[in-house]
């Protein structure tokens, strides 16, 4: 029996959480959530996940200090990492050194899916 | 029988007859713009304009003369009139329409001068000669223009020595003075333009995000299976995201409505007590939902004023909303209020994020917002139409933060209602 893979969703807006949990409950991930950079990391401190959606624009820690965080710590994990962003702008003019996935809000939920399935 | 005052009351006339004469034009007409009450901005724009004038009638037509005259008329105006016998001006009609390309430089005066004045008239005859009459409304608090004051300034223009060296530098340092303030002006227009941008970013990010619930949502309930309890929760996030984009886009109008004067009160007696209970009342989930204290720090005494209920709620609810929204928390917040003889004091203050003394002083501009305050999102116009309403009002606005991490202060006075 495989375990089902985790995933971490990371955005402070809840309509967006619940609604990228609801899709990758249905792909049979099992899900965990953080509402800012700051729970990001220290759920990312404790844990391994197969796939990492994260928000740039956050309160207190956003998403560009959570990718220099596993840059520094886990860099393993950056290739899990799918950014989630309405500034896509934004974050390639924020992480110039590190590679990552982008997928721009509003996003299409089946292309959300093939690049999740593409971490795994 | 009444004395009839001539409206029009000459004050000096000056020739043009060589080249320095038009500098001495130019220097006349500042200290008559001076004198009469014009504004330094507008003595320069009077001043520039007549000697543009006065040079062409020495350039193209050998020289003229400009008279000086004071219309004591409802509204006060200063009037120039700068004549010459020269040949006319043939190109006129193309120059006045702003399509004449000059070869030499010449119509280009005619063009500048027009826009500094508030009328400009030209009669140009071929052969003839050319009257320019240029036209500035005094400013409205000015003195009134009476033939004394008029017969005292031709006086005192008659002693005063007509030195073109000193007015060519007087011109000089006014350059240089021009040049800072447009340099000024500059950055000005480059930071609000900077700000604007930040801001389109943001409406587009802000509008963004409750698109992505709104579209994720409707794709995922296309799909055929279903269940009931995701087809609910699904309609609920949908509802939810919608009014967020339509709080976003009231924002948005709202500030737009301020900014062009539209927004209205409908002005009664409100007590300030009524307008806090009912946001202490509203804002009770969030204060749960951010684990942060509220305190009131108000007696009973009513705190009677002339205003519009709906906007106070808005101002008040939107000082309070933000003050939990950068309270991490534990932190607490406290809603005061006195009255004195003359005024209501409202403040909010929390011991949240704070304001950095950057940013202090630019709060209540439209599109700004610290670094911080745009990772919590929004749009960065909550304080610029409180501060409109605020003052729509009659009252004042303050903020007080010793930086960041220290907490704000929000500080409103209203005039009290007797």
């Amino acid at each position: 029996m495989t375990t089902a893979p985790r995933a971490l969703v990371v955005d402070d807006d809840v309509a967006i959480r619940v609604l990228v949990t609801r899709i990758l409950v249905r792909r049979r991930f099992v899900v965990e959530t953080a509402s800012d950079g700051a729970e990001a990391i220290q759920k990312l401190a404790t844990g391994a996940y197969a796939v990492i959606l994260l928000d740039l624009m956050m309160p207190r820690l956003d998403g560009v200090g959570v990718m220099k965080f596993l840059a520094e710590y886990h860099p393993d994990q950056l290739a899990r990492v799918i950014v989630m962003t309405a500034f896509g702008a934004y974050a390639s003019s924020h992480l110039p050194a590190i590679p990552f996935r982008l997928i721009e809000k509003p996003f299409d939920i089946h292309a959300l899916v093939r690049e999740v399935e593409k971490c795994i | 029988m009444a004395r009839v005052i001539s409206q029009s009351l000459p004050i000096v006339t000056a020739l043009v007859r060589q080249s320095k004469d038009w500098i001495g034009a130019r220097q006349r007409a500042q200290i008559i713009a001076r004198a009469l009450g014009f504004s330094p901005q507008d003595e320069t724009r009077i001043a520039t304009a007549v000697s543009e004038i006065a040079r062409n009638a020495f350039d193209y037509a050998g020289g003229g003369k400009v008279e000086f005259i004071a219309d004591a008329r409802e509204p006060q105006a200063l009037l120039v009139r700068i004549s010459d016998q020269g040949p006319g001006i043939v190109d006129l009609d193309l120059i006045l329409s702003g399509r004449y390309r000059s070869p030499n430089g010449l119509g280009i005066g005619i063009t500048g001068s027009r826009t500094l004045m508030d009328e400009f008239a030209i009669d140009t005859r071929i052969g003839e000669g050319t009257v320019v009459e240029l036209r500035k409304l005094l400013p409205r608090n000015a003195p009134p223009v009476t033939p004394d004051v008029v017969a005292s300034l031709t006086d005192a223009l008659s002693r005063r020595p007509i030195d073109p060296l000193e007015e060519a530098q007087h011109y000089n340092q006014e350059i240089l003075r021009t040049l800072d303030e447009l340099g000024r002006v500059n950055r000005e227009l480059q930071a609000a333009n900077e700000a604007k941008d930040v801001f389109l970013a943001a409406v587009s990010h802000e509008l963004r995000t409750p698109m992505t619930a709104i579209l994720g949502w409707l794709q995922m309930l296309e799909g055929a299976t279903v269940g009931k309890d995701l087809h609910a929760e699904g309609m609920k996030a949908i509802a939810s995201a919608a009014k967020v984009q339509a709080r976003l886009i009231d924002d948005v109008l709202e500030a737009a409505r301020a900014h062009t004067g539209k927004l209205e009160l409908e002005l009664a007696s409100v007590d300030l007590q009524d307008v806090i209970d009912s946001i202490w009342s509203t804002v009770q989930p969030a204060v749960a939902d951010r684990s942060v204290n509220l305190e009131r720090q108000t007696n009973g005494t009513p705190l009677l004023i002339r205003g519009d209920a709906t906007r106070l709620q808005q101002i008040i609810g939107n000082l309070v909303s933000n003050a939990i929204k950068f309270t991490p928390a534990n932190g607490t917040i406290s809603i005061g209020a006195s009255v004195d003889d003359e005024h209501v004091t409202v403040s909010v203050s929390d011991t949240g994020e704070g304001i950095t003394e950057e940013l202090l002083p630019h709060v209540f501009e439209r599109f700004r917002q610290g670094a911080n305050s745009r990772r919590h999102g929004g749009l960065g116009l909550g304080l610029a139409i409180v501060s409109h309403l605020v003052k729509l009002h009659g009252g004042t606005i303050a903020v007080a933060s010793e930086g960041a991490g220290r907490g704000a202060c929000f500080t409103i006075r209203f005039p009290l209602s007797r």
